[in-house]
């Protein structure tokens, strides 16, 4: 049988409620966030050290691609690609490249892209490097690229 | 000590005494639990609110950019699926993407749906703790059939107290004290009593309604009502529904139709299509739109509404074409009475009056809670229970069962614990008489 010394014991489980509900998350303040999917680097021509390397870039609040970087290359340049008067023009992004958030950026064949420059030994398809991207916003994101022609990149992720 | 009543207590007052005895002392506490939570949850829409701030608040700019990349932007944010998107009914609110990352909890992402900005990310917000204590689910799924049993307990709590009030001849302790001195045990007695007198109706109606959401009882009646085809209408395209079995629960679609998801055959989603969609057909915010988690499975658009008549459900494909319109309208009566307990017992339908009536409610329990609590204490013997002393006699018992039976036949979880208490009390009796005597 139950036996009560107090009054006070009828609200111990009152107090126990109250603790729980003390525990409720708070909502947090989200970091800058950017997802990379679907990167890749042609593998390399013959004889010529320069390649280019795509990707879809998302970012969860607006952001910039600021520089990419890869220890194999000399330099890494983030390139636009522009048609003026019928005329498609390349050109480095001196600022970065804008991401807006919650658009998926592509980087692909014929647009933007990230140029590899000066490298040191030539890609082969089939293999993987790690580049390293640095966001105006986000922090520093280290990817995975794999080497491979744009016909065999990887299938999308996203969700459109 | 003298009771403030004047008439002898008859045999059958005394058994009815015990009885509400027993029953508070069990159920008191839960009914100050679900007072307190209840009561809390009344106010959830601003607790939640103004929990969120700053993230929720933004400022709001000329024209919404691309739903697809408010979508976008909170997956990346909280790294999952996302599964459903809350909008909201005024432009100074944070669009909440919910999204569902692999340990399969969920999480709120705010976005500011003028530029896709992430503000940012939350978990369960503080009204669902206030519900799952509420319905005890927060300390494991089976304690929820205890909501039940004293859900039932509370309705014989009202009843017996209702015998007990009973004027009798008396003056005082009616509908107004009769006595102004809480050093004394009739005051406590009289704010008992003129309390219960008061608010009893609306306890029982939200033990009753509150019944719905329970475990056995609830989901017995509601599958019933559900399976004769009074629920929410099966239609628009019967063929396509199907029992979500592996789909989790969309968000809003209401009690009577919850599990049940509409197949679309369209795979591709283009969430600002779906928009228009529910624009064009005047579906008002704030909505929730569920986002298929299989490609054929159909879009929602549901309108967290606060009055049972509002209530409607828009379906579409994943290109926004429509699939069902589901209204109010076309509800079965089961339905209609059952979604409109709900929202009663959630303190919406009516708006603030109805608020007010139900946080009356809940202070009226927490001050029946305190004044047992000081009655009991008054008049305590010391070193033991003070229960009301069980008299003899048929017709005594005759009186408890009346008041007590056919709830119990109602409500059999109630019954079942009520016959284990009846065992228990048989028992404890056996064991004290020979000490007694």
């Amino acid at each position: 049988m139950i036996r009560l010394s107090r009054p006070a014991a009828v609200l111990a489980p009152l107090g126990l409620a109250l603790a729980v509900s003390a525990c409720g998350q708070p909502a947090a303040e989200a970091p800058a966030v950017v997802e990379v999917t679907d990167a890749f680097c042609r593998p390399t021509q013959a004889g010529r050290a320069v390649t280019g390397c795509y990707m879809t870039l998302t970012a969860s609040r607006n952001d910039r691609l600021v520089s990419a970087a890869f220890a194999g290359a000399e330099r890494v340049e983030i390139h636009e690609m522009t048609t003026t008067d019928g005329m498609m023009r390349m050109a480095e992004l001196p600022d970065g490249l804008p991401l807006p958030a919650g658009e998926a950026v592509q980087l692909k064949p014929g647009g933007n892209h990230i140029m590899l420059l000066g490298l040191t030994q030539p890609l082969a398809e089939g293999e993987r490097l790690s580049m390293s991207l640095t966001f105006e916003q986000a922090v520093p994101y280290e990817v995975n690229v794999v080497i491979a022609q744009p016909a065999a990149s990887p299938a999308s992720h996203s969700a459109h | 000590m003298s009771g403030a009543t004047n008439a002898p207590l008859s045999g059958a007052y005394r058994v009815v005494w015990r009885w509400h005895f027993y029953a508070g002392l069990l159920v008191l506490p839960f009914l100050m639990m679900l007072a307190l939570t209840g009561g809390l949850y009344l106010f959830a829409s601003e607790i939640d609110d103004l929990a969120a701030r700053p993230l929720n608040v933004v400022t709001p700019g000329p024209e919404r950019v691309s739903a697809d990349r408010w979508v976008a932007a909170a997956r990346v944010a909280a790294d999952g699926q996302p599964v459903a998107v809350r909008v909201p009914d005024r432009p100074d609110r944070a669009v909440q993407v919910v999204v569902q990352p692999e340990d399969g909890s969920r999480r709120a992402v705010f976005v500011n749906p003028y530029d896709g900005q992430v503000s940012g990310v939350a978990g369960a917000p503080l009204s669902d703790t206030f519900k799952r204590i509420h319905s005890l689910e927060i300390f494991g799924g089976g304690l929820n059939v205890v909501i039940e049993i004293v859900a039932g307990w509370a309705i014989i709590l009202v009843a017996t107290g209702v015998f007990l009030w009973w004027p009798r001849g008396r003056k005082g302790g009616v509908v107004s004290l009769s006595t102004r001195d809480p050093a004394r045990r009739p005051f406590w007695r009289d704010l008992h009593a003129v309390t219960g007198i008061f608010a009893g109706g609306v306890i029982v109606f939200l033990a009753a309604t509150g019944m719905l959401w329970s475990a056995v009882w609830g989901d017995q009646v509601m599958g019933t009502l559900r399976a004769a085809g009074l629920g929410r209408p099966p239609a628009p395209a019967a063929q396509n529904w199907e029992h979500a079995h592996h789909a989790p629960t969309p968000e809003g679609l209401g009690w009577t139709m919850q599990g049940s998801v509409l197949s679309a055959p369209e795979s591709r989603l283009d969430l600002d299509a779906v928009l228009a969609t529910a624009a064009a057909r005047q579906v008002a915010a704030p909505f929730t739109v569920n986002l298929p988690s299989r490609p054929d499975e159909a879009v929602s658009v549901a309108v967290r509404n606060t009055r049972v008549e509002d209530s409607r459900t828009l379906y579409t494909d994943g290109t926004g074409r429509l699939l069902g319109d589901i209204r109010y309208e076309q509800y079965g009566w089961a339905a209609r009475m059952f979604e409109w307990s709900i929202f009663t017992h959630q303190g919406t339908q009516y708006g603030t009056i109805n608020r007010i009536v139900m946080l009356l409610a809940c202070l009226a329990v927490w001050m029946m809670g305190i004044s047992a609590m000081v009655m009991w204490w008054k008049r305590r013997p010391t070193g033991r229970l003070a229960a009301p002393v069980a008299p003899p006699g048929p017709r005594a018992r005759a009186a408890v069962l009346g008041i007590v039976l056919p709830l119990a036949i109602l409500y059999p979880l109630t019954g079942l614990s009520l016959l284990a208490a009846v065992a228990v009390d048989r028992l404890w009796r056996l064991v004290r008489r020979p000490a007694a005597a």
